[in-house]
């Protein structure tokens, strides 16, 4: 019974002329999405590159002619543009994506100047999330806020009821229809998306890019549900197709436009930190008051008994201590950045959009996941590089061994080959890590897609038809 | 008569629950945006007195060299309206010899976050845009086609008033029944500025505000004739209003984003890390080149104190010898011609940059005007001087004002003077021979004496005949320069009739796609089949 109440369902909707019209606009969408993909992201891809292998000459030259001026220079390292940034560019145009490190510590990071124009207004990209979070979203409140309400208002849900159908079989299947519907509207445009960029060779598509768009076309599914739920509920509580409309409407105006953008001033307010400034100035203080004592310690040396020999362990104790004040505080402010960011997350968790987002951020390992997991490894790879420094430097006779983070010259300053020095690699976040990043936008999804039907359920099967 | 079908339109949307939801809408997030866009400006008005703050230290200045003010560009209070690009851009420029200025500096987004960038933020008139233009057409998508459902369309035009007056009776009607509530969002937004402590609107910023309600009446106009139009075209109310949703979104959420998509992906811009190595290594070129013409450093010449040119070609010393000091000042008229001079080449290189991104910026803005939406967007932005006009204005005053200091510096002939880079006597100052005497407390005499050390001790580390510390010169006790001569900054032009000519185009576009829209609707009305 209740294949055939879907059937008849997505029959109706199939000959509408709303699902047509949307159909078309999907299309559109995605075909244009694809084609100013494929040129960006090559765009984007050749500066990256070009930028990169700057980089690696820089790097080359330092290493292979001094090996202290490799490890106290302090440079700047970007991630890579994604290769599946069409499923979600996860706004990481406008996310620090670009690491300042030297041997000895890594500083922080920023959002590279290199990745916009920063004279047109910011924009978000056209990419599958986009589309299904902002068109097909709307769509699908479009397809059922008169699921119910256009039924009452007609006078047709008297009859409707009268079958010898269970009222809940009759809503779970308008219900699946509405979903199945909103897929076959949205699977052309992926087909469509996939033909072209397959076709263009922009992209490389592997088993994980495989693996992302199946996982991507579930938690499509599964925000298409949440979506469809709402617009359910709305149409069972109001008895107006009008009424039931704005009520749609409403719903997804807060979802796009209202949680997501004043975000940055609840998040201000909930989880607040410390400004830039200030943090620069407790640096600057810390700083100042280890550079005091340095400056006494040495002072205090007699002119004629200031030799290098004596000078460089004092400058190194004193930079050292220096380097580990700013640390502290740098570490516990970029941990305060990534904690108020992670606040914000769950702020917007309200609206299931930005919790689809979220979600496919999660899948593609981009966005917050990327740039968390890359600090990390970013912060490990320094640790290696200065232990494998000190094995180096230990086999140099010439050398002073004493490490002072800005001024090379009590360290070895013979060149190695480059080769060996280790490099950091981006490693991509496992499923596993991907999957921990997805989980409480995945388990809120669930969850308010189960209650607003659980709601529609109760509501549609206690209702009055008189 | 065209008045009754008004007053009836507009009595019969004013007890839809349209119109209160609609309402309520308004009473929610407009407040709300107030409150979010008024805390922004307060951050930019704090990020913007303390750089105010640094930029009167800048001016604390013992030599003339040091003369690079720091112009900072105040917030423009009606960013709470219309946020333009204000919130992506700095807002400071640091004057230099060795550069134009290219790029305002500083704090640009509302938080200090890097990673809420990823968050946009709404302003007064997007979230006017979007529940305008949503309320004008949903009182219009069933001018025609609901009426003619519901039989009434007949009757209407059964009698023998003409069907352009009912067109335009039911376009009145629905101008009368946004009126209230575009009169409401505007006077709670007059009503958060007077209250704000935070915000003083001059005379000047009131009008303008007046013109971008003007632009948002004609901005719901259009709307109101697309829903006629879609209206007069469709038979059913239920098809109408599906066209009409759509048409929402694509012009409010889709086109502004696929327009930046599509000419950022049309025209390329340069990177700007390239930009950075190609002006790195121009300036670099040119300093040496500049460093030759000083000459060779005369015997005797040395400094004890920072002598180094800072960023910018500033250098101030005050501790080196007369010879030092007179080799320095002839060498640095024809060092600062050069310097000034390649700042120009540099120039170029940026400006070619520059001109690109705004090529791509004007491309998607043009690709963006097919949306109503993105015009009034636009219209408002130019009225609250939040667009990039404004950006180019206030970095060609930066431009000009560079020129003047350095014509004024030219003038006074100050670049070959002392007092370009030393605050001191150079007739106090000790010569080579002192010098030495006073590092060496009396052990060695003259320049010629400890030649001779050095000849006779070749194992010895040059540094250690040395048995005291450099002379010390406490530099804040120098007099500082009195500046009372220099021109002020002048500032950006400004008047409403400039906000005007900049948002001219803009409001054409936005007056043709209202007539267009009208002269559809009216065909489509005429048209109209009512059976």
């Amino acid at each position: 019974m209740l294949s055939n109440i879907i059937l008849r369902e997505i029959h109706k909707h199939i000959l509408s002329f709303r699902l047509h019209l949307t159909m078309i606009l999907v299309l559109f969408l995605f075909g244009l999405g694809s084609v100013a993909f494929i040129k960006g992201h090559t765009a984007d891809r050749e500066s990256y590159d070009q930028c990169y292998s700057t980089y690696l000459e820089e790097e080359r030259g330092l290493a292979e002619k001094n090996l202290g001026d490799y490890m106290t220079n302090v440079r700047s390292l970007m991630l890579a543009p994604r290769n599946d940034a069409f499923i979600t560019d996860a706004k990481e145009k406008m996310m620090p994506n670009q690491f300042w490190y030297s041997g000895f510590f890594v500083s922080g990071f920023d959002v590279p100047r290199w990745a916009s124009n920063d004279l047109m207004k910011s924009f978000a990209e056209l990419s599958w999330v986009y589309i299904v979070s902002i068109i097909v979203g709307f769509a699908v409140l479009l397809f059922n806020y008169d699921l119910v309400s256009g039924d009452k208002e007609n006078g047709t849900l008297a009859l409707t009821v009268s079958y010898s159908v269970s009222r809940g079989v009759l809503l779970t299947g308008k219900y699946l229809s509405v979903i199945t519907v909103a897929m076959l509207v949205l699977l052309p445009g992926i087909v469509l998306s996939l033909i072209i960029l397959l076709v263009s060779g922009a992209v490389v598509f592997d088993w994980v890019l495989l693996a992302e768009i199946a996982i991507f076309l579930v938690g499509t599914a599964l925000f298409v549900a949440c979506m469809a739920a709402l617009g359910l509920l709305s149409s069972i509580i109001t008895t107006r197709l009008n009424v039931s409309l704005l009520v749609c409407l409403c719903i997804w105006l807060g979802s796009v436009v209202v949680v997501p953008n004043s975000a940055v001033f609840f998040t201000d307010k909930l989880f607040p930190i410390e400004s830039s400034q200030s943090v620069n100035e407790r640096i600057s203080q810390a700083k100042q008051t280890v550079d005091d004592r340095e400056n006494a310690t040495l002072y205090a040396l007699k002119v004629s008994d200031r030799s290098w020999e004596k000078i460089f362990p004092l400058i190194a104790k004193y930079a050292m201590e220096g380097l580990q004040a700013e640390k502290t505080i740098k570490d516990a402010w970029n941990n305060s950045l990534f904690r108020q960011f992670s606040g914000s997350r769950r702020l917007v968790a309200i609206s299931p959009v930005s919790l689809f987002e979220q979600l496919s951020e999660a899948v593609v390992g981009g966005g917050l996941v990327r740039l968390r997991k890359s600090w990390n490894d970013m912060n490990l790879y320094q640790s290696q590089l200065l232990e494998w420094f000190k094995g180096v430097d230990a086999n140099d006779p010439e050398s002073m061994h004493i490490y002072i983070p800005s001024n090379a010259s009590s360290m070895t300053w013979k060149g190695v080959n480059f080769a060996t020095v280790p490099q950091f690699q981006e490693r991509r976040a496992s499923f596993a890590e991907r999957l921990e990043g997805a989980r409480l936008s995945l388990a809120l999804l669930i969850l308010y897609t189960t209650i607003a039907f659980a709601l529609s359920f109760v509501l549609f099967v206690r209702y009055d038809v008189r | 008569m065209i008045l009754n079908i008004a007053f009836k339109e507009f009595y019969t949307n004013l007890v839809s629950a349209r119109f209160a939801i609609g309402f309520l809408l308004c009473l929610l997030l407009i407040p709300l945006t107030l409150v979010v866009n008024i805390n922004d400006y307060k951050s930019k008005v704090t990020a913007y007195e303390t750089q105010q703050k640094e930029a009167k230290e800048k001016l604390k200045i013992r030599v003339w060299s040091y003369l690079q003010p720091r112009i900072v560009r105040p917030p423009e209070s009606l960013s709470i309206l219309s946020r333009g690009i204000s919130y992506q851009l700095g807002n400071y420029v640091d004057l230099t010899f060795t550069a134009k200025p290219f790029k305002a500096q500083g704090k640009a987004g509302a938080s200090d976050n890097p990673l809420m960038g990823t968050y946009f933020s709404v302003d007064f008139c997007t979230i006017l845009a979007i529940v305008l233009s949503l309320l004008a057409l949903l009182f219009t998508y069933d001018a025609c086609s609901g009426e003619r459902e519901q039989g009434t369309l007949k009757q209407v035009l059964s009698n023998s008033m003409p069907r352009s007056s009912v067109l335009l009776g039911k376009v009145l009607g629905a101008c009368l029944t946004l009126m209230p509530i575009i009169l409401f969002c505007y006077l709670l937004c007059a009503l958060a500025i007077v209250l704000s402590l935070h915000i003083m609107f001059s005379a000047d910023e009131w009008l303008r505000m007046g013109l971008v309600l003007l632009a948002s009446i004609l901005f719901f106009a259009t709307f109101a004739f697309l829903g006629l139009f879609v209206s007069s075209v469709f038979r059913h109310s239920a098809a109408s209003i599906i066209v009409c949703l759509l048409a929402w979104v694509f012009f409010l959420f889709v086109v502004p984003n696929v327009s930046g998509y599509v000419a950022g992906s049309l025209l390329e811009t340069p990177s700007e890390k390239a930009l950075d190595a190609n002006t790195y290594n121009f300036t670099y070129e040119k300093w040496r080149e500049a460093k030759k013409f000083r000459g060779e450093q005369p015997r005797g010449a040395f400094a004890w104190e920072d002598s180094r040119p800072a960023a910018g070609g500033a250098i101030e010393t005050s501790g080196a010898t007369p010879v030092f000091l007179e080799w320095y000042r002839q060498g640095n008229k024809v060092v600062y011609n050069h310097m000034i001079e390649s700042a120009e080449g540099r120039w170029l290189l940026e400006k070619e940059f520059v001109d690109k991104q705004d090529r791509q910026r004007l491309l998607a803005e043009r690709l963006s005007m097919v949306s109503p939406s993105q015009v009034f967007r636009l219209l408002s932005s130019s009225l609250c001087r939040t667009d990039v006009e404004s950006y180019k204005r206030f970095m060609e005053s930066t431009h000009r004002y560079r020129e003047e200091l350095i014509q004024y510096l030219r003038n006074g002939n100050l670049f070959d003077s002392y007092k370009f880079f030393t605050a001191v006597d150079p007739n106090k100052m000790m010569n080579e021979d002192e010098y030495i005497n006073y590092r060496t407390e009396g052990l060695l005499k003259t320049m010629a004496e400890l030649d001779q050390w050095y000849k006779d001790n070749p194992d010895k580390s040059w540094a250690s005949i040395y048995t005291r510390d450099e002379p010390s010169v406490d530099r804040a006790s120098l007099p500082l320069l009195d500046l009372s001569d220099v021109p002020p900054y002048q500032g950006v032009p400004g008047g409403v009739a400039l906000s005007l000519k900049d948002s001219l185009v803009k409001l054409a576009v936005l007056v043709c796609i209202c007539v267009i829209l009208f002269y559809l609707s009216f065909i489509a009305f005429l048209r109209y089949d009512v059976r």
